[in-house]
Protein backbone atom coordinates (compact mmCIF):
# COMPACT_ATOMS: atom_id res chain seq x y z
CA UNK A 1 0.00 0.00 0.00
CA UNK A 2 2.61 2.55 0.79
CA UNK A 3 4.73 1.86 -2.17
CA UNK A 4 1.55 3.34 -4.28
CA UNK A 5 0.68 6.32 -2.33
CA UNK A 6 4.04 6.99 -0.99
CA UNK A 7 3.38 8.21 2.45
CA UNK A 8 -0.03 9.04 1.93
CA UNK A 9 -0.65 7.76 5.08
CA UNK A 10 0.67 10.73 6.78
CA UNK A 11 -1.32 13.42 5.13
CA UNK A 12 -4.72 11.46 6.05
CA UNK A 13 -4.04 11.32 9.32
CA UNK A 14 -3.07 15.25 9.52
CA UNK A 15 -6.57 15.34 7.67
CA UNK A 16 -8.33 13.41 10.16
CA UNK A 17 -6.63 15.37 12.99
CA UNK A 18 -7.87 18.65 11.83
CA UNK A 19 -11.03 17.44 10.84
CA UNK A 20 -11.59 15.91 14.35
CA UNK A 21 -10.32 19.67 15.96
CA UNK A 22 -12.57 21.06 13.97
CA UNK A 23 -15.63 18.89 15.27
CA UNK A 24 -14.44 19.29 19.15
CA UNK A 25 -14.65 23.28 18.56
CA UNK A 26 -17.73 22.53 17.06
CA UNK A 27 -18.83 21.17 20.29
CA UNK A 28 -16.84 23.94 22.27
CA UNK A 29 -18.95 26.34 20.76
CA UNK A 30 -22.37 24.11 21.37
CA UNK A 31 -21.63 24.14 24.81
CA UNK A 32 -21.62 27.90 25.16
CA UNK A 33 -24.54 28.31 23.18
CA UNK A 34 -26.33 25.79 25.97
CA UNK A 35 -25.42 28.40 28.30
CA UNK A 36 -26.08 31.73 26.42
CA UNK A 37 -29.58 29.97 25.86
CA UNK A 38 -30.05 29.16 29.35
CA UNK A 39 -29.39 32.73 30.55
CA UNK A 40 -31.38 34.20 27.85
CA UNK A 41 -34.62 32.10 29.35
CA UNK A 42 -33.67 32.66 32.80
CA UNK A 43 -33.52 36.75 31.95
CA UNK A 44 -36.94 36.04 30.06
CA UNK A 45 -38.88 34.73 32.87
CA UNK A 46 -37.42 37.30 35.41
CA UNK A 47 -39.21 39.98 33.17
CA UNK A 48 -41.87 37.94 33.29
CA UNK A 49 -41.93 37.84 37.08
CA UNK A 50 -41.76 41.60 37.23
CA UNK A 51 -44.57 42.05 34.76
CA UNK A 52 -46.43 40.16 36.71
CA UNK A 53 -45.80 42.08 39.88
CA UNK A 54 -46.40 45.38 38.25
CA UNK B 1 -32.23 12.71 29.53
CA UNK B 2 -32.49 10.51 26.17
CA UNK B 3 -32.96 13.60 24.01
CA UNK B 4 -29.45 14.95 25.00
CA UNK B 5 -27.90 11.46 24.44
CA UNK B 6 -28.85 11.05 21.12
CA UNK B 7 -28.12 14.59 20.62
CA UNK B 8 -24.45 13.37 21.41
CA UNK B 9 -24.74 10.15 19.49
CA UNK B 10 -25.53 11.19 16.13
CA UNK B 11 -23.09 13.65 16.46
CA UNK B 12 -20.25 11.22 17.80
CA UNK B 13 -21.59 9.32 14.64
CA UNK B 14 -21.17 11.78 12.30
CA UNK B 15 -17.43 12.43 13.52
CA UNK B 16 -16.97 8.65 13.48
CA UNK B 17 -18.46 8.68 9.78
CA UNK B 18 -16.62 11.27 8.38
CA UNK B 19 -12.94 9.98 10.16
CA UNK B 20 -13.92 7.15 7.82
CA UNK B 21 -14.25 8.73 4.89
CA UNK B 22 -10.95 10.96 5.44
CA UNK B 23 -8.75 7.63 5.74
CA UNK B 24 -10.61 5.59 3.53
CA UNK B 25 -10.67 8.35 0.72
CA UNK B 26 -7.02 8.75 0.97
CA UNK B 27 -5.63 5.38 1.73
CA UNK B 28 -8.09 2.70 0.19
CA UNK B 29 -7.43 1.59 -3.98
CA UNK B 30 -9.00 3.80 -6.66
CA UNK B 31 -9.28 2.40 -9.72
CA UNK B 32 -6.33 3.55 -12.55
CA UNK B 33 -7.96 6.21 -14.81
CA UNK B 34 -7.00 8.11 -17.39
CA UNK B 35 -6.19 12.11 -16.90
CA UNK B 36 -8.13 11.77 -13.39
CA UNK B 37 -5.66 9.44 -12.13
CA UNK B 38 -5.79 9.66 -8.34
CA UNK B 39 -8.03 13.41 -8.23
CA UNK B 40 -10.69 10.66 -8.32
CA UNK B 41 -10.79 10.56 -4.86
CA UNK B 42 -12.15 14.10 -4.66
CA UNK B 43 -15.41 12.53 -5.32
CA UNK B 44 -15.91 11.95 -1.91
CA UNK B 45 -14.80 15.52 -0.45
CA UNK B 46 -16.25 17.69 -3.65
CA UNK B 47 -19.36 15.87 -4.38
CA UNK B 48 -20.35 15.60 -0.55
CA UNK B 49 -20.43 19.60 -0.73
CA UNK B 50 -23.28 19.69 -3.36
CA UNK B 51 -25.15 17.30 -1.19
CA UNK B 52 -25.01 19.15 1.16
CA UNK B 53 -25.91 21.83 -0.26
CA UNK B 54 -28.78 20.65 -1.73
CA UNK B 55 -30.35 18.75 1.02
CA UNK B 56 -29.46 21.62 3.21
CA UNK B 57 -31.59 23.89 0.70
CA UNK B 58 -34.56 21.58 0.43
CA UNK B 59 -34.98 21.41 4.05
CA UNK B 60 -34.85 25.82 3.44
CA UNK B 61 -37.89 25.04 1.12
CA UNK B 62 -39.59 22.98 3.50
CA UNK B 63 -39.09 25.89 6.29
CA UNK B 64 -40.40 28.55 3.85
CA UNK B 65 -43.86 26.35 3.21
CA UNK B 66 -44.04 26.11 6.71
CA UNK B 67 -43.85 29.78 7.52
CA UNK B 68 -46.22 30.71 4.50
CA UNK B 69 -48.49 28.13 5.99
CA UNK B 70 -48.05 28.94 9.80
CA UNK B 71 -46.69 32.42 9.87
CA UNK B 72 -44.59 31.31 12.54
CA UNK B 73 -41.50 33.94 12.73
CA UNK B 74 -39.50 30.67 14.32
CA UNK B 75 -39.51 29.14 10.64
CA UNK B 76 -38.50 32.31 8.78
CA UNK B 77 -35.36 32.02 11.11
CA UNK B 78 -34.98 28.63 10.50
CA UNK B 79 -35.32 29.28 6.41
CA UNK B 80 -32.63 31.78 6.86
CA UNK B 81 -30.28 29.41 8.66
CA UNK B 82 -30.51 27.36 6.10
CA UNK B 83 -29.69 30.01 2.96
CA UNK B 84 -26.43 30.82 4.94
CA UNK B 85 -25.53 27.11 5.86
CA UNK B 86 -26.46 26.17 2.46
CA UNK B 87 -24.45 29.32 0.64
CA UNK B 88 -20.88 28.29 2.67
CA UNK B 89 -21.32 24.61 1.69
CA UNK B 90 -22.31 25.99 -2.02
CA UNK B 91 -18.78 28.35 -2.12
CA UNK B 92 -16.93 25.34 -1.10
CA UNK B 93 -18.24 23.38 -3.56
CA UNK B 94 -17.31 25.92 -6.49
CA UNK B 95 -14.03 26.56 -5.34
CA UNK B 96 -13.69 22.55 -5.18
CA UNK B 97 -14.91 21.62 -8.53
CA UNK B 98 -13.00 24.93 -9.44
CA UNK B 99 -9.30 23.69 -8.51
CA UNK B 100 -10.63 20.09 -9.68
CA UNK B 101 -11.03 21.20 -13.22
CA UNK B 102 -8.35 23.07 -13.54
CA UNK B 103 -5.79 20.29 -12.87
CA UNK B 104 -8.34 17.44 -15.28
CA UNK B 105 -9.66 19.70 -17.64
CA UNK B 106 -7.34 22.66 -17.58
CA UNK B 107 -10.22 25.29 -17.25
CA UNK B 108 -11.47 26.82 -13.60
CA UNK B 109 -14.96 26.88 -15.69
CA UNK B 110 -16.37 25.26 -18.06
CA UNK B 111 -19.96 25.90 -19.79
CA UNK B 112 -21.72 22.99 -18.85
CA UNK B 113 -25.33 22.80 -17.27
CA UNK B 114 -24.54 21.16 -14.17
CA UNK B 115 -21.65 24.21 -13.29
CA UNK B 116 -24.23 27.15 -14.35
CA UNK B 117 -26.94 25.22 -12.53
CA UNK B 118 -24.76 25.25 -9.15
CA UNK B 119 -23.81 29.29 -10.40
CA UNK B 120 -27.36 30.42 -10.71
CA UNK B 121 -28.80 28.65 -7.28
CA UNK B 122 -25.41 30.64 -5.32
CA UNK B 123 -26.64 34.01 -7.49
CA UNK B 124 -30.68 33.39 -6.21
CA UNK B 125 -29.33 32.51 -2.68
CA UNK B 126 -27.93 35.85 -2.41
CA UNK B 127 -30.33 37.50 -4.30
CA UNK B 128 -32.67 36.01 -1.23
CA UNK B 129 -29.92 37.87 1.30
CA UNK B 130 -30.23 40.86 -0.37
CA UNK B 131 -33.89 40.95 -0.33
CA UNK B 132 -33.83 40.44 3.89
CA UNK B 133 -31.79 43.38 3.96
CA UNK B 134 -34.15 45.46 2.24
CA UNK B 135 -37.02 44.96 4.15
CA UNK B 136 -37.27 45.65 8.02
CA UNK B 137 -40.71 44.61 9.06
CA UNK B 138 -40.13 40.96 10.64
CA UNK B 139 -43.47 39.96 9.43
CA UNK B 140 -43.53 41.77 6.03
CA UNK B 141 -39.85 40.44 5.47
CA UNK B 142 -40.33 36.48 6.29
CA UNK B 143 -43.71 36.60 3.52
CA UNK B 144 -41.64 38.09 0.82
CA UNK B 145 -38.57 35.96 1.31
CA UNK B 146 -40.58 32.97 1.76
CA UNK B 147 -42.42 33.59 -1.59
CA UNK B 148 -39.44 34.26 -3.54
CA UNK B 149 -37.34 31.25 -2.15
CA UNK B 150 -39.93 28.73 -3.25
CA UNK B 151 -40.84 30.55 -6.26
CA UNK B 152 -36.80 30.49 -6.92
CA UNK B 153 -36.45 26.97 -6.23
CA UNK B 154 -38.77 25.50 -8.08
CA UNK B 155 -37.79 27.21 -10.96
CA UNK B 156 -34.30 26.30 -10.64
CA UNK B 157 -34.93 22.64 -9.66
CA UNK B 158 -36.48 22.48 -13.50
CA UNK B 159 -33.70 23.68 -14.59
CA UNK B 160 -31.01 21.62 -13.10
CA UNK B 161 -33.37 18.48 -14.03
CA UNK B 162 -34.33 19.17 -17.05
CA UNK B 163 -31.46 21.51 -18.83
CA UNK B 164 -28.51 17.80 -18.57
CA UNK B 165 -31.09 15.88 -19.98
CA UNK B 166 -31.56 17.79 -22.98
CA UNK B 167 -28.52 19.43 -23.67
CA UNK B 168 -26.54 16.33 -24.69
CA UNK B 169 -23.52 15.08 -23.77
CA UNK B 170 -21.62 17.04 -20.86
CA UNK B 171 -17.65 16.52 -19.63
CA UNK B 172 -19.39 16.94 -15.85
CA UNK B 173 -20.05 13.01 -14.71
CA UNK B 174 -23.44 12.22 -14.11
CA UNK B 175 -25.57 13.22 -17.10
CA UNK B 176 -28.66 11.21 -16.53
CA UNK B 177 -30.13 13.80 -14.94
CA UNK B 178 -29.18 13.09 -11.57
CA UNK B 179 -26.89 16.34 -10.96
CA UNK B 180 -23.18 14.81 -9.44
CA UNK B 181 -23.94 11.08 -8.44
CA UNK B 182 -22.98 9.07 -11.11
CA UNK B 183 -23.56 5.23 -9.17
CA UNK B 184 -23.58 3.78 -12.57
CA UNK B 185 -20.47 4.14 -13.44
CA UNK B 186 -19.00 4.68 -10.28
CA UNK B 187 -16.41 1.45 -8.72
CA UNK B 188 -18.11 -0.75 -6.22
CA UNK B 189 -14.57 -0.24 -4.43
CA UNK B 190 -15.24 2.99 -4.41
CA UNK B 191 -18.93 2.70 -2.90
CA UNK B 192 -17.81 1.75 0.20
CA UNK B 193 -16.25 5.55 0.96
CA UNK B 194 -18.53 7.25 -1.24
CA UNK B 195 -22.19 6.12 0.27
CA UNK B 196 -20.94 6.57 3.74
CA UNK B 197 -19.12 9.89 2.74
CA UNK B 198 -22.64 11.30 1.70
CA UNK B 199 -24.37 10.46 4.68
CA UNK B 200 -21.31 12.09 6.74
CA UNK B 201 -21.14 15.54 4.65
CA UNK B 202 -25.22 15.90 5.20
CA UNK B 203 -25.24 14.85 8.79
CA UNK B 204 -22.19 17.23 8.96
CA UNK B 205 -24.16 20.24 6.97
CA UNK B 206 -26.97 19.36 9.80
CA UNK B 207 -24.91 19.98 12.46
CA UNK B 208 -23.45 23.35 11.24
CA UNK B 209 -27.29 24.27 10.51
CA UNK B 210 -28.35 23.62 13.83
CA UNK B 211 -25.36 25.92 15.42
CA UNK B 212 -26.43 28.70 13.04
CA UNK B 213 -29.98 28.99 13.50
CA UNK B 214 -28.87 28.47 17.69
CA UNK B 215 -27.00 31.57 17.37
CA UNK B 216 -29.32 33.52 15.34
CA UNK B 217 -32.10 32.50 18.25
CA UNK B 218 -30.59 33.87 20.89
CA UNK B 219 -29.50 36.76 18.62
CA UNK B 220 -33.14 37.88 18.20
CA UNK B 221 -34.02 37.08 21.72
CA UNK B 222 -31.27 39.66 22.43
CA UNK B 223 -32.79 42.05 20.44
CA UNK B 224 -36.47 41.22 21.92
CA UNK B 225 -34.99 41.86 25.83
CA UNK B 226 -33.12 45.03 24.49
CA UNK B 227 -36.29 46.15 22.99
CA UNK B 228 -38.57 45.80 25.83
CA UNK B 229 -36.11 47.60 28.00
CA UNK B 230 -36.57 50.47 26.43
CA UNK C 1 -66.17 34.53 -13.25
CA UNK C 2 -62.27 34.62 -12.89
CA UNK C 3 -61.99 35.04 -16.34
CA UNK C 4 -64.32 37.90 -16.59
CA UNK C 5 -62.25 39.70 -14.00
CA UNK C 6 -59.35 38.85 -16.05
CA UNK C 7 -60.79 40.75 -18.89
CA UNK C 8 -61.96 43.50 -16.89
CA UNK C 9 -58.24 44.16 -15.41
CA UNK C 10 -56.81 43.68 -18.62
CA UNK C 11 -58.82 46.67 -20.08
CA UNK C 12 -58.35 48.59 -16.79
CA UNK C 13 -54.57 47.93 -17.73
CA UNK C 14 -54.59 48.79 -20.96
CA UNK C 15 -56.52 52.07 -20.50
CA UNK C 16 -53.70 52.52 -18.24
CA UNK C 17 -50.77 52.03 -20.37
CA UNK C 18 -52.53 53.84 -23.17
CA UNK C 19 -53.04 56.93 -20.67
CA UNK C 20 -49.25 56.82 -19.94
CA UNK C 21 -47.85 56.45 -23.44
CA UNK C 22 -44.49 58.28 -22.00
CA UNK C 23 -43.51 54.93 -19.94
CA UNK C 24 -44.32 52.73 -23.28
CA UNK C 25 -42.01 55.40 -25.42
CA UNK C 26 -39.42 55.03 -22.90
CA UNK C 27 -38.82 51.61 -23.29
CA UNK C 28 -38.88 51.77 -26.79
CA UNK C 29 -36.91 54.56 -26.67
CA UNK C 30 -34.34 52.40 -24.67
CA UNK C 31 -34.59 49.49 -26.86
CA UNK C 32 -33.50 52.17 -29.77
CA UNK C 33 -30.82 53.71 -28.25
CA UNK C 34 -29.28 50.26 -26.74
CA UNK C 35 -29.60 49.12 -30.47
CA UNK C 36 -28.00 51.82 -32.22
CA UNK C 37 -25.05 51.45 -29.06
CA UNK C 38 -24.71 48.25 -30.50
CA UNK C 39 -24.87 49.19 -33.87
CA UNK C 40 -22.19 51.74 -33.53
CA UNK C 41 -20.04 49.69 -31.04
CA UNK C 42 -19.80 46.40 -32.44
CA UNK C 43 -19.50 47.92 -36.30
CA UNK C 44 -17.35 45.22 -38.03
CA UNK C 45 -16.41 42.49 -35.24
CA UNK C 46 -20.15 40.92 -35.24
CA UNK C 47 -20.15 36.79 -36.42
CA UNK C 48 -23.50 35.35 -35.64
CA UNK C 49 -23.37 33.72 -32.67
CA UNK C 50 -22.43 37.36 -31.00
CA UNK C 51 -25.36 38.85 -33.34
CA UNK C 52 -27.49 36.35 -31.54
CA UNK C 53 -26.41 36.40 -28.31
CA UNK C 54 -26.54 40.61 -27.86
CA UNK C 55 -30.07 40.30 -29.38
CA UNK C 56 -31.12 38.44 -26.49
CA UNK C 57 -29.15 40.18 -23.74
CA UNK C 58 -31.15 43.38 -24.96
CA UNK C 59 -34.25 41.83 -24.99
CA UNK C 60 -33.76 40.67 -21.36
CA UNK C 61 -32.93 43.62 -20.36
CA UNK C 62 -36.32 45.39 -22.12
CA UNK C 63 -37.99 42.82 -20.57
CA UNK C 64 -36.88 43.95 -16.77
CA UNK C 65 -37.43 47.04 -17.85
CA UNK C 66 -40.74 46.88 -18.76
CA UNK C 67 -42.07 44.21 -15.84
CA UNK C 68 -40.38 46.46 -13.29
CA UNK C 69 -43.32 48.93 -13.67
CA UNK C 70 -46.06 46.88 -13.67
CA UNK C 71 -46.49 46.89 -9.96
CA UNK C 72 -44.67 50.24 -9.29
CA UNK C 73 -47.31 51.77 -10.12
CA UNK C 74 -49.91 50.24 -7.88
CA UNK C 75 -50.06 53.14 -5.35
CA UNK C 76 -51.47 51.57 -1.56
CA UNK C 77 -54.58 53.26 -2.04
CA UNK C 78 -55.34 51.74 -5.96
CA UNK C 79 -54.11 48.11 -4.12
CA UNK C 80 -56.52 48.71 -1.61
CA UNK C 81 -59.50 49.34 -3.62
CA UNK C 82 -58.45 46.62 -6.44
CA UNK C 83 -57.92 44.10 -3.65
CA UNK C 84 -61.40 44.37 -2.41
CA UNK C 85 -62.62 44.07 -6.15
CA UNK C 86 -60.98 41.48 -7.46
CA UNK C 87 -59.54 38.12 -6.69
CA UNK C 88 -56.05 37.97 -6.34
CA UNK C 89 -55.68 35.16 -8.92
CA UNK C 90 -57.40 37.80 -11.86
CA UNK C 91 -54.73 40.18 -10.79
CA UNK C 92 -51.92 38.28 -11.45
CA UNK C 93 -53.01 37.11 -14.14
CA UNK C 94 -53.72 40.35 -15.85
CA UNK C 95 -50.61 41.29 -15.21
CA UNK C 96 -48.74 38.36 -16.67
CA UNK C 97 -50.88 38.70 -19.94
CA UNK C 98 -50.98 42.40 -20.12
CA UNK C 99 -47.08 42.17 -19.95
CA UNK C 100 -46.75 39.46 -22.17
CA UNK C 101 -48.50 40.92 -24.34
CA UNK C 102 -46.48 44.59 -24.38
CA UNK C 103 -43.53 42.04 -24.21
CA UNK C 104 -44.13 39.97 -27.79
CA UNK C 105 -44.95 43.62 -29.18
CA UNK C 106 -41.67 45.04 -28.06
CA UNK C 107 -39.76 41.76 -28.98
CA UNK C 108 -41.33 41.73 -32.45
CA UNK C 109 -40.40 45.53 -33.08
CA UNK C 110 -37.10 45.18 -31.41
CA UNK C 111 -35.84 41.95 -33.65
CA UNK C 112 -36.97 44.08 -36.62
CA UNK C 113 -35.11 47.17 -36.07
CA UNK C 114 -31.91 44.75 -34.62
CA UNK C 115 -31.99 43.24 -38.04
CA UNK C 116 -32.25 46.48 -39.64
CA UNK C 117 -29.37 48.22 -37.65
CA UNK C 118 -27.03 45.14 -37.26
CA UNK C 119 -27.67 43.42 -40.36
CA UNK C 120 -30.87 41.17 -41.30
CA UNK C 121 -29.27 37.49 -40.17
CA UNK C 122 -32.58 35.80 -39.27
CA UNK C 123 -35.49 37.93 -40.60
CA UNK C 124 -37.44 35.55 -42.51
CA UNK C 125 -36.64 32.79 -40.59
CA UNK C 126 -40.18 31.15 -39.15
CA UNK C 127 -38.44 28.90 -36.44
CA UNK C 128 -36.72 32.51 -34.83
CA UNK C 129 -39.52 34.23 -34.78
CA UNK C 130 -41.52 31.11 -33.13
CA UNK C 131 -38.69 30.89 -30.60
CA UNK C 132 -38.63 34.52 -29.82
CA UNK C 133 -42.11 34.72 -29.31
CA UNK C 134 -41.90 31.51 -26.63
CA UNK C 135 -39.16 33.09 -25.21
CA UNK C 136 -40.50 36.55 -24.52
CA UNK C 137 -43.88 34.81 -23.07
CA UNK C 138 -40.69 33.02 -20.67
CA UNK C 139 -39.76 36.16 -19.90
CA UNK C 140 -42.69 37.88 -18.56
CA UNK C 141 -44.29 34.70 -16.93
CA UNK C 142 -41.23 34.60 -14.83
CA UNK C 143 -40.48 38.31 -14.32
CA UNK C 144 -43.71 39.82 -13.48
CA UNK C 145 -43.73 37.81 -10.23
CA UNK C 146 -40.65 38.88 -9.36
CA UNK C 147 -41.83 42.38 -10.28
CA UNK C 148 -44.12 41.73 -7.54
CA UNK C 149 -41.82 40.61 -4.99
CA UNK C 150 -39.49 43.80 -5.49
CA UNK C 151 -42.09 46.71 -5.69
CA UNK C 152 -42.98 45.82 -2.22
CA UNK C 153 -39.22 46.23 -0.75
CA UNK C 154 -36.97 49.43 -1.45
CA UNK C 155 -34.83 49.66 -3.97
CA UNK C 156 -36.66 48.19 -6.38
CA UNK C 157 -34.67 48.98 -9.19
CA UNK C 158 -31.81 46.72 -8.39
CA UNK C 159 -33.75 44.57 -5.92
CA UNK C 160 -35.42 43.75 -9.59
CA UNK C 161 -32.44 43.18 -11.20
CA UNK C 162 -31.11 40.96 -8.37
CA UNK C 163 -33.71 38.94 -7.82
CA UNK C 164 -34.72 38.36 -11.65
CA UNK C 165 -31.20 37.70 -13.62
CA UNK C 166 -30.57 34.50 -11.57
CA UNK C 167 -33.86 32.93 -12.48
CA UNK C 168 -34.11 34.62 -16.35
CA UNK C 169 -30.38 33.70 -16.71
CA UNK C 170 -30.77 29.92 -17.38
CA UNK C 171 -33.83 30.42 -20.24
CA UNK C 172 -31.52 33.14 -21.76
CA UNK C 173 -29.10 30.45 -22.28
CA UNK C 174 -31.53 28.17 -23.51
CA UNK C 175 -32.87 30.59 -25.98
CA UNK C 176 -29.59 31.74 -27.40
CA UNK C 177 -29.07 28.08 -28.27
CA UNK C 178 -32.25 27.62 -29.86
CA UNK C 179 -32.03 30.56 -31.75
CA UNK C 180 -28.67 29.69 -32.86
CA UNK C 181 -29.73 26.44 -34.21
CA UNK C 182 -32.61 28.20 -35.96
CA UNK C 183 -30.09 30.95 -37.48
CA UNK C 184 -28.30 27.82 -38.95
CA UNK C 185 -31.79 26.51 -40.26
CA UNK C 186 -32.40 23.42 -38.13
CA UNK C 187 -36.09 23.20 -38.58
CA UNK C 188 -38.88 23.02 -35.45
CA UNK C 189 -38.05 19.63 -34.73
CA UNK C 190 -34.70 20.28 -33.89
CA UNK C 191 -35.18 22.95 -31.42
CA UNK C 192 -38.71 21.48 -30.07
CA UNK C 193 -37.41 20.07 -26.80
CA UNK C 194 -35.88 23.35 -25.71
CA UNK C 195 -39.68 24.75 -26.77
CA UNK C 196 -41.07 22.48 -24.61
CA UNK C 197 -38.82 23.28 -21.73
CA UNK C 198 -39.42 26.83 -21.54
CA UNK C 199 -43.43 26.71 -22.23
CA UNK C 200 -43.22 24.32 -19.15
CA UNK C 201 -41.39 27.18 -17.46
CA UNK C 202 -44.22 29.34 -18.06
CA UNK C 203 -46.67 26.76 -16.77
CA UNK C 204 -44.57 26.09 -13.71
CA UNK C 205 -44.38 29.74 -12.77
CA UNK C 206 -48.11 30.60 -13.64
CA UNK C 207 -48.87 27.79 -11.31
CA UNK C 208 -46.32 29.14 -8.60
CA UNK C 209 -47.50 32.95 -9.12
CA UNK C 210 -50.99 31.70 -8.75
CA UNK C 211 -50.82 29.67 -5.52
CA UNK C 212 -47.97 32.63 -3.95
CA UNK C 213 -49.24 35.63 -5.12
CA UNK C 214 -52.05 36.08 -2.33
CA UNK C 215 -49.49 35.61 0.21
CA UNK C 216 -47.82 38.82 -1.31
CA UNK C 217 -50.98 41.14 -1.48
CA UNK C 218 -52.38 40.54 1.84
CA UNK C 219 -51.79 43.38 3.96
Amino acid sequence: MTEIHGKIYVVAMVLAIIFAGLAIFLFYIERKLDRMEKKINEMEEERESEKVRK
Amino acid sequence: MPNKTWNYTWKIFTIVLMLYVILGGLLFEVPALPVIHQTIRNIYFHVGMWFSMIFILFVGFLFSLAYLRTFDLKYDRMAFATVKTGLIFGFLGIITGMIWAQNTWGTYWVNDPKLNGAAVGILVYLAYLILRASLDDPEKRGRLAAVYKIFAFVIMFVFIMILPRISGPSIHPGVDGNPALATGDLDPMMRRVFFPAILGWILFSWWIYTVVERKDKINQKINQLNADQL
Amino acid sequence: MVIKEIIYLMQKEFLLEWRQKHALGGIMLYLVSTIFICYLSFAGIMSVPTWNALFWIIIAFASLNLVLKSFADETSGRKLYLYTLATPSAIIFSKILINSIVMVVLGVLGFILFNLFMGNMAGGNFTYWLVLIIGVLGFSSILTMVSAIASQARNNFTLMAILGFPLILPLLLLLIRASLLAIEGASIKSVSGDLVVILLLVMISLTLSNILFPYLWKE
